[in-house]
């Protein structure tokens, strides 16, 4: 894997050259964008995880939509705490709910949450960064000053106790976990911003007589979009993590309901973990699966689209 | 320096207040501590007013707030609405505890992860190499209660149900041998070994990548052409270097040793902050909660003033003003 990324690393900064050779004589060099396809195709465990990521999601949100209703509580009380077998493939649970049909409910709904929360924290994170890059002074200070004061805050303390505030349910969850865990992105924009703005294209755009929203979101965003690909892919992988912890910790998903944070949290009491692990298995499996595909395509995409950066 | 230091100081005290304020809001949306009484069909308005003001519940919440302020500085944290100690009291039994497994923790994240990272460094792209960034992806990964409950389950269970020797899966100590020094290295192991087992795939990742870039240096070469040997060149040459971003990392990474905590203390049934956090969220006990967020904040926040200030002094080309 790290093999590929230095040879990526080399054939980049072999192509970027050769690229501003022949800028100015042929039109059929390759685009940024192909560049960095070319790169991440090459990066094949984030191919691999790619692909294992749409999979999944597909047979989870087309299996649950053709479940009824019901299928997440139906319950067989002659089949209690049952290992897995041919009809039940992950086993059964305290209530004799089939551990599978759970593990697919739930993992719409985990799913659905890091997707959703992460959409949330990269926008609020652009938004505040390129505002506070772009204009700098006093709204800068407040708002960098704003970030400071949630990153001093332990990130899971603050989660619990917006989620204590506003309630349990899936779409509180989302909401909290996008509004504590923007400000990285901030960072990463507004440090984007300040050396672009600076920038001979963004002085021509504003002779010409562009406004400030057009020079935000037309000229200077564009030009970031690597890094927040990059850090939205991370943020998919971290909020599903922390919806599992504050599922966990009983302020997020509330059993009937499952997701899974709260299916191991339910399979994990002492009596459980001996006499039917797989409870807490299979949902705790299917969190660090989905999260190492996650986390290997935005290593994957970071290699693709910022040969530069280390780690 | 100096100015950049007192600079720095005096910076983190307007933010840490400004946490205060924010968190005091906060905390007092949540609910009312007393929410037990005003569904109690026994209790009358008189005595809820009473009650009310006898904690101070009935003044606007600035008033509150300022008293809490006051009372705090002169190092009266309040009472905690559900154990009736003095919040103060209460914390501190909780955080030497919590200390305990968190230096455990680091400890044992730096014993796995210095080697590690060093070796895949030294020989980069070997089976080794291989293995090790492949399992540092996946811990990485891990949710912290997954792993503590797997650990429980072949550690403590499955090696029980073996009749061999096991590991607690909880608390600090065996209730039938009392609380003795042994007793807490044998209950510490588990749940550190968690958080470290986390921890280290992060440090290992960050270590190798340190390495791999100080051993590319100019000096290294110069260092090799002297006729050095290895072990000195990597031990006294690219070590020290490789090791700086780590110092600002250990500092940082204080924020997330909290997290951990609180997942992990509430797995194994640690008697530290984070079990005492969520235990008081639960039952929205605000001076409690203040308490402990009050000082988490204050460690995150000195924690990361001490990472530039390290930095600064042990990197000399970083001139702060």
């Amino acid at each position: 894997m790290d093999s590929s990324r230095t040879e990526g690393q080399q054939s980049a900064s072999a192509l970027q050259t050769r690229l501003l050779q022949q800028e100015t004589l042929a039109r059929e060099t390759l685009s940024p964008w192909k560049m960095a396809r070319r790169r991440f195709l090459r990066h094949r465990l984030a191919l691999v995880s790619l692909a294992f990521f749409v999979v999944l999601v597909l047979t989870i949100y087309i299996w649950s939509a053709l479940m009824p209703p019901t299928a997440a509580t139906a319950t067989d009380i002659n089949y209690i705490q049952q290992p897995p077998s041919l009809k039940h493939p992950f086993g059964t649970d305290n209530a004799g709910s089939d551990v599978l049909v759970r593990v697919v409910l739930g993992g719409r709904v985990s799913i659905t949450v890091g997707l959703l929360a992460a959409a949330i924290s990269v926008t609020i994170g652009t938004l505040v960064g390129s505002v506070s890059g772009f204009y700098g002074g006093i709204l800068d200070n407040i708002l960098m000053r704003i970030v400071d004061m949630m990153l001093s805050i332990p990130l899971l303390f603050l989660v619990i106790i917006l989620a204590a505030l506003l309630g349990a349910g899936i779409r509180t969850v989302i909401i909290v976990i996008g509004i504590a865990t923007w400000m990285d992105v901030s960072r990463i924009i507004r440090a984007n911003f300040l050396s672009l703005k600076q920038k001979e294209f963004v002085e021509a755009a504003r002779s010409i007589g562009a406004r400030d929203v057009s020079l935000i979101f037309r000229h200077i965003l564009p030009n970031t979009i690597a890094p927040i690909i990059v850090a939205a892919t991370l943020n998919v992988a971290n909020a599903i993590l922390l919806e599992a912890y504050v599922s966990f910790l009983g302020y997020g998903i509330q059993p009937p309901q499952p997701s899974w944070g709260n299916m191991v949290s339910s399979g994990s009491f002492l009596l459980t973990i001996s006499q039917a692990p797989w409870m807490m298995l299979f949902p705790g499996l299917m969190i660090t699966l989905t999260v190492l595909a996650v986390n290997f395509i935005g290593d994957g995409l970071r290699d693709a689209l910022d040969p530069h950066a280390v780690i | 320096m100096a100015r950049y230091v007192i600079r720095r100081i005096l910076q983190a005290v307007p933010l840490l207040i400004a946490i205060t304020v924010i968190l005091y809001y906060l905390i007092f949306q949540i609910g009312s501590p007393i929410a037990h009484l005003l569904q109690n069909p026994h209790v009358t308005q008189q005595d809820i007013a009473r009650v009310k003001h006898l904690y101070g519940l009935d003044q606007p919440l600035w008033k509150q707030y300022l008293v809490w302020v006051w009372n705090t500085v002169h190092g009266n944290w309040g009472y905690s609405f559900v154990t009736h100690q003095p919040v103060m009291t209460l914390i501190f039994s909780r955080l030497g505890n919590t200390m305990i497994l968190m230096i455990t923790a680091f400890v044992l994240t730096l014993v796995i992860a210095i080697p590690v990272g060093l070796i895949s460094a030294l020989k980069q792209y070997s089976v080794f190499d291989y293995v090790a960034t492949g399992a540092s992806f996946i811990f990485y990964s891990l949710p912290v209660f997954f792993l503590g409950f797997m650990l429980i389950w072949v550690f403590s269970l499955q090696l029980d149900q073996a009749g061999l020797p096991h590991l607690p899966s909880g608390q600090m100590y065996d209730i039938r041998e009392g609380p003795s020094m042994g007793q807490t290295v044998q209950h510490v192991i588990l749940p550190a070994l968690t958080i470290a087992l986390i921890s280290a795939a992060y440090y290992a990742r960050y270590l190798r990548a340190s390495m791999l870039e100080v051993l590319g240096q100019d000096y290294i070469r110069t260092a090799r052409s002297k006729g050095l040997r290895e072990s000195v060149i990597v031990a006294r040459h690219a070590l020290k270097n490789a090791a700086l971003p780590l110092v600002t990392i250990t500092f940082i990474q204080i924020a997330f040793l909290f997290s951990g905590a609180v997942v992990t203390e509430t797995i194994f049934a640690w008697p530290g902050m984070g079990q005492l956090f969520i235990q008081s969220a639960d039952a929205v006990d605000y001076p409690t909660l203040m308490g402990i967020l009050t000082i988490a904040s204050a460690l995150v926040i000195i924690f990361n003033l001490l990472a530039d200030i390290a930095y600064a002094y042990l990197d000399p080309r970083i001139k702060y003003t």
